[in-house]
């Protein structure tokens, strides 16, 4: 049994680094709160996942922008994912997701905060030291990582194009 | 009159900087001061910079009077101190008895009836200017003031969402300071003041697109020992834009082993010149490891360069090295940067000073830069750089 399992662990080794350009094809360990739940990333779908917490003034700010692209692109093979990250009290949480409802029309997960499996597998691969951030990604690669001021309709209308760049990316966001 | 000999301290030793600073002309100034008659026998602390070097000055109040005399070169920002502590604390802040003001050539006369603090001051153009801005920063400060109060009821009753909302007025209070500064410059070209302002909010390294604000200040300020100093750092900006040859530099490695950037010729180079322990250093050496991961497979070799902090042991080198996870090209430059600026012929070839630090390029095969002035905390440099490499 003890063989089993360390063999089992030796086959999934813990991610290092994640950088843009990295494969990814898995999702993290989270609980979905709200919407689908994503285990393994579709080839053939966009993934716009969107690092926040409860005491992330910025993070809440910047959900109607968030909520309004969601709502647009959501049936264009574009996922949205509110990714709650950096902290314990899960019930917060949930009342925070139950309390703004319409303010969050995407899929919700919370990953839970030091030694989480989000917090090995991503926030410290990424180097994400500061929240919000967002990751785009396709095609099971991570294409970008930014802010979700960044991510913008024009943006978005790239990906699904398939001529995505960062360089492009940036200046459309900042016209 | 001094009673007490004047005790200049130049706090900036290097010479070849005073040498630069004394080139420039130099002329008198006179403080007559008299504050209440209360004020008797205690010490009154001048202190200021002169066209970049610190200097003190004390000397002892009689019956609250008392006068300094000095040289002066660019009008300077100066602080009297009615009988200072030995050292500033949190808890003896609040009791300071200080003014701020500007020192012109001429005859400064400090005037008031209690202590420095609520003191009038007048003299030359500058300080003029200064009283100008400080009025139109009065209604600002007032609210600050009256938010600070309200702040601190809200947080003594537990209202967290009056507190916030507070909070952003202050930031709004605070945002509506540089509106008044960025007027008061445009609205002043002519006006030391101005540039002091203007050069306060670029400190690092310039870009060469704030030349054309500069441009805009009048001859004469342009033409002040800061304005000179501001010029160099545009003209070291353009030795150092993409397609210019990267400056030589030789330096030793963490084994003692001298290595010249012109050895690695054949190989990009990424160059990140450093000083450890900044805010979000972490976040510094997480983003050099991305790059340095970007860069693996573009015949390029990654080299930090180390400065270091006066009080800091020359081990630590070795300590900050281990701790960032530096496994690449190492050297060091400890001493070629201290609080004068620049010393080193390295730090002085791309312009290094504790502002500009951290600063990094990325030279080509060929030795020519193919970018500067990166931003070392865009997640996305390495990527980017990785496209300019053919």
């Amino acid at each position: 049994m003890a063989f089993a399992i360390m063999s089992m662990y030796a086959q999934t080794p813990k991610r290092e680094f994640l950088d843009v350009g990295d494969s990814i094809n898995t999702y993290p360990k989270v609980e979905w709160i709200k919407g689908n739940a994503v285990s393994k990333f579709d080839p053939s779908k966009i993934y716009i996942i969107d690092l926040w917490a409860t005491w992330c003034k910025p993070c809440i700010a910047a959900m109607p922008h968030f909520n309004a692209i969601a709502s647009k692109f959501k049936n264009r093979g574009v996922v949205f994912i509110a990714q709650d990250v950096m902290e314990d009290d899960r019930p917060k949480v949930l009342d925070f997701v139950k309390a703004n409802d319409k303010m969050m029309s995407f899929d919700v997960a919370f990953g839970g905060g030091k030694g989480s499996d989000f917090e090995q597998e991503w926030i410290k691969p990424a180097g994400v030291n500061a929240i919000p951030q967002t990751f785009v990604i396709k095609g099971n690669k991570l294409l970008w990582q930014t802010s979700p001021d960044m991510i913008t309709e024009p943006v978005i209308e790239m990906l699904i194009k398939g001529d995505f760049s960062i360089e492009k990316a940036k200046k459309l966001s900042a016209n | 009159m001094n009673i007490l000999k004047s005790n200049i301290r130049l706090t900036l030793t290097f010479g070849l900087l005073l040498v630069s600073a004394a080139a420039f002309s130099q002329n008198e100034f006179t403080i007559k001061g008299q504050l209440s008659p209360e004020i008797n026998g205690k010490k009154i602390l001048l202190t200021y910079k002169n066209n970049g070097v610190s200097v003190e000055d004390s000397t002892m109040a009689e019956m609250g009077k008392f006068t300094f005399k000095g040289l002066i070169g660019d009008p300077a920002y100066a602080r009297i101190s009615v009988n200072p502590p030995a050292m500033t604390t949190m808890q003896n802040i609040k009791s300071l008895d200080v003014r701020d003001f500007f020192i012109d050539a001429g005859e400064i006369v400090i005037t008031s009836s209690a202590g420095a603090k609520t003191a009038t001051v007048k003299g030359g153009k500058t300080q003029a200017d200064y009283q100008r801005r400080f009025d139109l920063y009065k209604p600002v400060q007032a609210r600050v003031d009256s938010l600070n109060n309200l702040i601190a009821v809200y947080k003594e009753s537990g209202n967290t969402k009056a507190m916030d909302a507070a909070r952003l007025e202050m930031n709004a209070e605070f945002a509506k300071t540089a509106k008044i500064d960025s007027n008061f410059i445009r609205e002043n070209p002519g006006s030391f003041l101005s540039l002091d302002i203007w050069r306060s909010k670029h400190r690092g390294t310039l870009r060469s697109n704030f030349a054309p604000e500069f441009q805009k200040f009048s001859p004469a300020v342009r033409n002040t020992f800061a304005g000179k100093e501001i010029q160099a750092k545009f003209d070291l900006a353009k030795k150092l834009a993409p397609g210019q040859l990267a400056p030589d530099f030789k330096l030793k490695d963490t084994a003692g082993r001298e290595v010249s950037l012109s050895s690695l010729r054949g190989k990009n180079v990424f160059v990140c010149f450093y000083t450890p322990d900044f805010m979000n250093y972490d976040a510094f050496t997480f983003n050099l490891g991305r790059i340095n991961r970007a860069l693996k497979d573009k015949n390029t070799v990654m080299v930090t360069v180390y400065y270091s902090y006066a009080n800091r042991q020359d081990s630590y080198w070795m300590e900050t090295i281990k701790r960032s996870n530096f496994s690449w090209l190492n050297l060091n430059d400890i001493g070629g940067v201290n609080d004068a600026g620049s010393v080193s012929p390295t730090a002085k070839a791309y312009g290094l000073t504790y502002y500009t630090l951290p600063s990094a390029l990325l030279i080509g095969a060929d030795g020519k830069i193919l970018a500067s002035q990166l931003k070392l905390n865009d997640i996305g440099l390495g990527q980017e750089l990785a496209q300019l490499i053919k």
